[in-house]
């Protein structure tokens, strides 16, 4: 099961890669929580059903510490107890930020006003920035049918570290 | 009207858009027609209920010599006999790949094998480029409701 197109290695698609690469390092760069990040783009690829990109970021996510429960409960956050209210909110937002063809379109007025409150407007921005690019990449690795076995998914720590063991 | 952020005028949002437009340009530099890059971007635009972009692309396509007939019918694309059959591939891989959320299926075999017939390696890659970016477009302006209609053909150089 080979992807249907090599993107990454295509020159086009190297170059293409390497600028919103770019624009992953200005939200890594925010005041945004790491933590919340990672949420965001966990809850994103599996709605849009990006099984290298979940898989990526579940396991950036274990590598930073998050514990498996809160990572199990991604998929249903909603009636879980374990995220707390900023968190709740980012994955609302990216809920709704990613089903935009099916909805009714964005977020409504009253979740916005109570993003505002948990996140100032270097965060927000951070937020839907966070949100517009993973269903980037996710549209990149879905469309190519990029593969998602474990020695596939490298992690985005091992890459910058290439000592690291892969696990 | 106005948008719920200052998301372009916004230190981070303004840094994240910048190397976003970058990816854009790689790929409106590249082999991919220009008047299926824009037939493209209208489609999702539609889809996902971005106005900015939908007035953005559709003006931009009318000042490059897009006819209106063309563009009226590229919401209704598939019985319309004004769009060759390479439009008609790069649209229905436009359609697919920017539902990825409604269907667990991902994007079909047959519209990537459709879409391999009329277009090479580079365009292709060029095409999935596109269809990845102008999703994450549509995303920042509908997430912030950036209004729309007031977009004129070159004000962004």
């Amino acid at each position: 099961m080979d992807a249907r197109l090599n993107f990454y290695g295509n020159t086009l698609g190297a170059r293409f890669s390497q600028q919103i690469h770019a624009a992953a390092a200005v939200v890594v760069g925010s005041t945004l929580p790491h933590t919340t990040q990672k949420l965001v783009r966990i809850r994103a690829s599996q709605i849009n059903g990006s099984s290298f990109c979940t898989g990526i970021h579940f396991k950036d996510s274990l590598r930073s510490g998050e514990t498996l429960l809160r990572l199990t409960l991604i998929a249903t956050w909603r009636e879980a107890s374990v995220f707390t209210d900023a968190e709740r909110l980012a994955l609302e937002l990216a809920e709704r930020g990613t089903r935009l063809g099916t909805s009714t379109g964005g977020v409504s007025d009253d979740v916005w006003a109570m993003a505002r409150k948990h996140y100032d407007e270097d965060e927000l921005s951070a937020l839907v920035s966070q949100i517009a690019l993973i269903n980037t990449f996710n549209r990149i690795n879905v469309i190519t049918r990029q593969r998602a076995g474990n020695d596939d998914l490298v992690t985005l720590h091992e890459r910058e570290n290439p000592t690291a063991q892969a696990t | 009207m106005s948008a719920r952020l200052n998301f372009y005028e916004n230190a981070v949002g303004g840094k994240f858009a910048k190397h976003i437009d970058s990816a854009g340009k790689v790929v409106s530099d590249s082999a991919l027609p220009r008047a299926t890059q824009n037939l493209v971007m209208i489609r999702a635009s539609q889809i996902n209920g971005c106005s900015y972009c939908t007035d953005m692309h559709t003006k931009d396509a009318a000042h490059e010599g897009e006819t209106s007939v063309r563009l009226n019918l590229v919401a209704a694309w598939r019985e319309a006999t004004v769009f060759t059959d390479a439009e008609r591939a790069a649209l229905e891989l436009t359609e697919e790949g920017t539902r990825i959320a409604d269907s667990s299926a991902g994007v079909s075999h047959d519209a990537w094998t459709n879409a391999s017939k009329h277009y090479d390696e580079n365009q292709l890659a060029a095409l999935v480029g596109l269809i990845a970016l102008i999703n994450t477009y549509n995303r920042m302006n509908v997430l912030i409701q950036q209004p729309a209609g007031d977009y004129q053909p070159g004000q962004w150089g």
